[in-house]
């Protein structure tokens, strides 16, 4: 399997996640933030916060900076625009799907009618 | 419903069950999703799609119940995406179809980009929370886009 194939299933697994949508959401409004902060927000443990902040290093979603003995972490946006047209683009396939049966099913209904259009 | 769905409709010129047959059978799927379409037809049932662009997806029927309601999960397919090491990630597709004047109203609900991880407990505080789902999160990315220069 490709490098990109591998990529974009991450991707779409990193931000499939509500708890991590959320986490990215929560550090979208607050800009910069530690697992500290986030689990106080959210109904999870740090550890768990720490866990979700990991995959979304991983695929590229935040980034994380050391401060002292904290790291803050902080939303990578060009790659959250990428995840979130992968949700618009699951959309746009069912519109052209139904496109497509609205087409064959409107075209059997004329042949049975015996009315070619 | 959760707001982990993709919610579509359209309003087709033909009788419910002539739609029913494009929906269901396999020969009428293969014209409108996959290059080729296997299907048991009842719940339980097995599902094959071959893409040309992606490869396989398999997937299990869920409900039948012509002309009205037929459901199914799958692994969706995705350009770019490997099915193979997507497998697990399923979300549930279903398609209702109900008389609409002088035709068919098409509905297809596809739900579930929010069970592919994360623990039960967690999913459920959120989702008593109403939170977390993808409206939110658009919704901040359309707000990121306006007021920042994403491309610096």
């Amino acid at each position: 399997m490709g490098a990109a194939a591998l990529e974009a299933d991450a991707l779409w697994a990193a931000v499939g996640d509500p708890t991590r949508r959320r986490l990215l959401d929560r550090l979208l409004a607050l800009g910069e933030a530690t697992a500290t902060t986030l689990s106080g927000e959210l109904p999870v443990t740090r550890q768990a916060v720490a866990k979700h902040l990991a995959v979304l290093d991983r695929v590229g979603l935040v980034a994380g900076r050391r401060e002292g003995r904290q790291v803050l972490y902080m939303v990578e946006p060009e790659r959250l625009a990428e995840a979130a047209q992968a949700m618009a683009r699951a959309a746009a396939a069912w519109d052209q799907r139904l496109a497509a049966i609205k087409d064959l099913a409107e075209a059997a209904h004329r042949e049975a009618q015996g009315k070619p259009k | 419903m959760s707001s982990d769905s993709i919610e579509r409709e359209v309003q087709i010129d033909a009788p419910v069950e002539t739609v029913w047959s494009i929906v269901t059978e396999p020969q009428n799927i293969a014209r409108w999703l996959a290059s080729s379409v296997e299907v048991d037809l009842r719940p339980g049932g097995d599902l094959l799609f071959r893409f040309d662009s992606v490869g396989d997806a398999t997937g299990t029927v869920e409900k039948v119940e012509p002309p009205h309601l037929f459901s199914f999960r799958w692994v969706s397919p995705e350009p770019e995406r490997d099915m193979a090491a997507a497998q697990g990630h399923f979300t549930t597709v279903e398609f209702s179809l109900r008389a609409a004047g002088e035709g068919t109203l098409l509905r297809v609900v596809e739900s579930g980009f929010g069970e592919l991880e994360g623990t039960e407990a967690e999913n459920a505080a959120l989702a008593e929370r109403h939170e977390g789902g993808w409206g939110t999160f658009l919704d901040r990315l359309a707000e990121l886009a306006t007021s920042a220069d994403v491309s610096a």
